[in-house]
């Protein structure tokens, strides 16, 4: 502290340390007079010749006080009092200033803040820096891991200290009042041993109950909700999906991840195989300083062993140790740091604008500097003083930057997001994006602040009654930079929108005007028997509801994915290679499901008895030719049906133009215990809710009803990520347009002024008013359009970027970039012509009169 | 010891040989202080007059005992090479 103690008190006795140099040097002249005059010199003679000696005093006065470190202080404290003084006065300066700085850092601020939290953030794993995740590969593709070779991990690959994997799913707890939906982790392996926590009460699994055994780990809100309290919980049992469980052990609240309320071990029967299965998430966790070089190394040698052991399932497989928070955040992680980039290319043009406005400043401000440079003041000073401008400039705009931030954030988290980032909720500008914004200002002092200051610097000793005008190439070239990056920007907002419009107005094939969905999830325990028969009871009981037209199930709604038909096969026919490793979507329905989507049927008749399928028009044409109908087709393992029908094509996803070829089987051909019903009628959904739930409940009490939907909120809930990026880079791409016109139309008010008298001469001289606007309109936009190639160039270069998206975009579309830069270059005509014009309308007597 | 008389007493102690530029004493001194080799407060001379003393500090003590290692190094080696030439 005790550097701060001088600091404190130096800033204190500034005013006395004046007064001791002053005192001492005053001492020294004094007693070299007077030896002086002992010598025998005159009194005057004898002042003239200690002052010679001495040389000059101010100068040495003000190196002396330089040397005093703390002194700097005083100075930067001086020059930033003159900075804000004079920026006072230019308040056109500093408002345009502060806007454009505080919207950029405010902007990548927000950015910053959401993707910490979602993405940089440490999740609170204990150890998390020893847990891998174990990624598996086959022919270059992710695969899910198994059960078994799991636990031949945990038993073979030494470095690992705890294996574990889990699956989660969506549970109904009865007996506990109202049936109630939990979210439930199925665990396999030494899952606490790897994720934690220690439960606060109970236990973790014991190695025994790990194998399958009914008991159950509750977070303690679940718990207390349950139970009244953590300690009554304990040994309790509760019936999850109808079977019941013996809750063992309560974790606290914090325990992540918070969405999941119950674990229990896998049930035995999954955790006994079969070897062929792939869809286990597996983590592992190293020994205590064991290098991932020597677990990845050991655990391919064991990879390898089990190949040879295990030909079937396990040969050709890689396994590669993927860190926890790297696999769990990437895909938000890649799509934020885009919209980050974008965020930041914002701020890099308000920084450029600020730069080009104290450019011109700089220049308006060439006499002052040349008179100060006169009075003494060193370049040195003069650059400082110029530079704490900027910092003073930048502090306000990073401050209102941060204060924007500090508004936006709430509001984004408030807002019902479609991404899935449970950690959204917990964004704030705290700390870290303090810091963070601490660090774009300063970055942008520099980035704004240097070519200014050293302009002034090399102009202050040139004498300046000579007026002539700085040739503004640098400000030229500050639009051109700006005009590359709005033009990227705005490439990348056009692409995104025009994403999200073909989204919207896609016909998808079916119709959703007056259709109502209600997902129902039934448990994967159910017997294939019982869903048969809650699905023919289901399906009564909501035709019986009046107003109810038509009613049908499906196995998933369209626009959800499709389940895979595996190999197919036609009877009678060797498909190509090609065409036998086709990917084939496969649709459980009823017949009702047509007739409520209102899909055609094109030709033939709609589905019937057990054995017949309905193909869509792809499918007809590439696996069955001319005469679909008849054919023998086999699906889905060993289904064998023949086609009865054939509909126009939906799409399986929102996002891809491309359907595929599909096949539509009755939904009692294959097992599917998540039921997406669909029903045609007019009832507003206030009326046709309760009616749903109450035939359900009929059916089976024990039974909820996940999700009733329109149709239309369905596609509002597909369009939504899309939609939401498209606003935020709409934004972002406005904010940056609207800078670059504040650019290019201050660089061309700044060329008009500088030339004001020349402009009157020409006028005096006969120019029309129409040509003078042509020049300088002509001058912005050629900027403008040098800016334009730049842009189009780097967005041709990066727009592979913008594929990280969770969005399918036509990325470097030429109409779309040939629209964009024609967008732009009317802005940047309308920027440009409203300084021309101005000149235009100089009086040519009285400019040539003021010179 | 104040300013002007350290000047004085440098010049008397070398004979002349060595002068202190007056101008670049001051801001020397002061930079000592700052470095805290010396320290300053105020006092009168035997004429009654105020005037700034200095004196040196500890740590001053041993930095000088640095410089002294320092100079002596230098000098030797200097005197070493002036000897060949002489041989």
């Amino acid at each position: 502290m005790s550097w701060w103690n001088r600091i404190t008190r130096a800033l204190v006795s500034d005013r006395r340390m004046n007064q001791r140099i002053d005192d001492e040097m005053g001492f020294h002249i004094e007693m070299r007079t007077q030896e002086n005059i002992a010598a025998g010199m005159s009194p005057e003679a004898a002042v003239r010749a200690a002052r010679l000696s001495f040389g000059n005093r101010a100068v040495q006065a003000e190196e002396t006080r330089d040397t005093r470190t703390v002194l700097w202080l005083e100075t930067a404290w001086r020059d930033v009092r003159f900075g804000v003084r004079s920026l006072w006065r230019r308040p056109g300066l500093w408002v345009t200033a502060v806007l454009s700085l505080g919207l950029g850092v405010g902007a990548t601020t927000t950015v910053f803040s959401l993707l910490d939290a979602v993405a940089f953030k440490r999740l609170p794993f204990p150890d998390l820096d020893r847990l891998f995740v174990v990624e598996e590969r086959k022919d270059g593709e992710r695969i899910g891991g198994n059960p078994l070779r799991m636990r031949d991990y945990a038993a073979q690959v030494g470095s690992f200290a705890a294996v574990a994997g889990y699956f989660g799913e969506n549970a109904v707890v009865t007996g506990r009042g109202e049936p109630q939906r939990v979210e439930v982790r199925r665990t396999f392996g030494a899952y606490f041993e790897v994720f934690g926590p220690t439960p606060a009460s109970g236990r973790a699994f014991s190695a025994a109950e790990r194998g399958g055994e009914p008991v159950l780990v509750a977070r303690e809100r679940t718990a207390v909700g349950w139970f009244g309290s953590a300690a009554a919980a304990l040994g309790q049992s509760v019936t999850l999906d109808g079977i019941g469980y013996t809750i063992i052990g309560v974790v606290p609240n914090s325990a992540e991840p918070v969405a999941i309320e119950a674990w229990t071990p896998a049930s035995s029967g999954l955790q006994a195989g079969p070897r062929r299965g792939s869809y286990l998430f597996t983590v592992a966790k190293l020994n205590r300083d064991t290098k991932i070089e020597t677990a990845s190394a050991e655990l391919a040698a064991v990879l390898a062993t089990l190949g040879r052991e295990y030909p079937e399932t396990d040969a050709g497989r890689e396994a590669r140790l993927v860190p926890l928070q790297a696999d769990l955040v990437r895909e938000a992680r890649s799509a934020g740091l885009v919209v980050l980039g974008i965020a930041a290319s914002v701020l890099l043009i308000a920084c450029l604008n600020v730069a080009s406005l104290l450019l011109a400043r700089t220049a308006e401000r060439r006499r002052e500097s040349a008179l100060r440079a006169a009075l003494g003041a060193g370049t040195r000073s003069l650059v400082r003083l110029y530079l704490t401008e900027s910092v003073v400039l930048a502090f306000v705009g990073g401050l209102f930057g941060v204060a924007l931030a500090a508004i936006a954030v709430p509001v984004i988290r408030s807002l019902d997001l479609p991404f899935d980032l449970p950690r959204l909720a917990e964004a704030a500008v705290d700390g870290r994006a303090l810091f963070f914004a601490l660090g774009l200002v300063t970055v942008s002092a520099m980035v704004f602040g240097t070519l200014p200051a050293v302009r002034a610097s090399k102009g202050a000793l040139v004498p300046s009654l000579n007026r002539a005008a700085p040739r503004g190439r640098v400000r030229d070239l500050i639009v051109v930079g700006q005009a590359a990056l709005a033009l990227v920007i705005l490439v990348a907002a056009a692409t995104m929108l025009d994403g999200f419009l073909r989204l919207r107005r896609a016909s998808f094939g079916f119709s959703t005007n007056q259709v109502v969905t209600a997902k129902i999830n039934l448990s994967w325990n159910s017997e294939g028997a019982a869903l048969a028969d809650f699905r023919t009871r289901a399906l009564e009981g909501l035709g019986a509801i009046p107003g109810v037209r038509a009613v049908g199930v499906a196995d998933r709604l369209p626009l959800e994915g499709g389940t895979q038909s595996g190999p197919v096969q036609v009877s009678g026919r060797t498909l190509s290679p090609e065409l036998r490793v086709k990917r084939v979507s496969l649709r459980a329905v009823s017949a009702g499901y047509f007739t409520v989507m209102g899909i055609p049927i094109l030709s033939g008749r709609t589905l019937g008895d057990r054995g017949t399928a309905v193909v869509n028009q792809q499918f007809a044409t590439v696996f069955l030719g001319e005469q679909p109908l008849g054919q023998r087709v086999t699906v889905a393992g060993d289904n064998v049906v023949e086609v009865v029908g054939v509909v126009p094509g939906v799409r399986q996803w929102a996002a891809d133009e491309q359907i595929m070829p599909e096949v539509f089987i009755r939904a009692d051909q294959t097992y599917w215990p998540l039921l997406a019903f669909v029903l045609q009628t007019d009832a507003p959904l206030s009326s046709i809710g309760p009616a749903i739930r109450a035939r359900i409940s009929e059916v089976n009490p024990t039974q909820i009803v996940d999700e009733i939907k329109t149709m239309d909120e369905q596609l509002g809930v597909v369009a939504r990520t899309p939609r939401v990026l498209a606003w935020l880079l709409s934004a972002f791409a406005v904010v940056a347009l609207a800078l670059v016109a504040i650019g290019l139309y201050g660089v061309l008010s700044g060329y008009v002024s500088n030339r004001i008298a020349e402009i009157g001469l020409r006028i005096a001289l006969g120019a029309t008013p129409l040509g003078l606007v042509g020049r300088i309109t002509g001058r912005g936009l050629r900027l403008a359009v040098i800016g334009v190639v730049a842009g189009v160039a780097t967005s041709l270069l990066f727009g592979g970027a913008l594929a990280q998206l969770p969005v399918s975009l036509r990325t470097n579309d030429p109409a779309l970039l040939a629209a964009v830069a024609a967008l732009f270059l009317v802005i940047a005509a309308v920027a440009s012509w409203v300084p021309a014009w101005r000149a235009a309308r100089v009086d040519p007597a009285s400019v040539l009169r003021h010179d | 010891m104040h300013g002007y008389a350290i000047t004085s007493t440098i010049q008397r102690l070398s004979n002349d040989a060595l002068r202190v530029e007056e101008g670049s004493l001051y801001p020397a001194l002061h930079r000592m202080e700052e470095a805290g080799w010396i320290v300053s407060e105020w006092g009168e001379t035997d004429t009654g007059r105020r005037a700034r003393f200095y004196s040196i500090s500890a740590l001053g003590r041993e930095q000088l005992e640095r410089e002294k290692l320092q100079w002596d190094r230098l000098r030797s080696g200097v005197q070493l090479v002036l000897q060949w030439e002489d041989g």
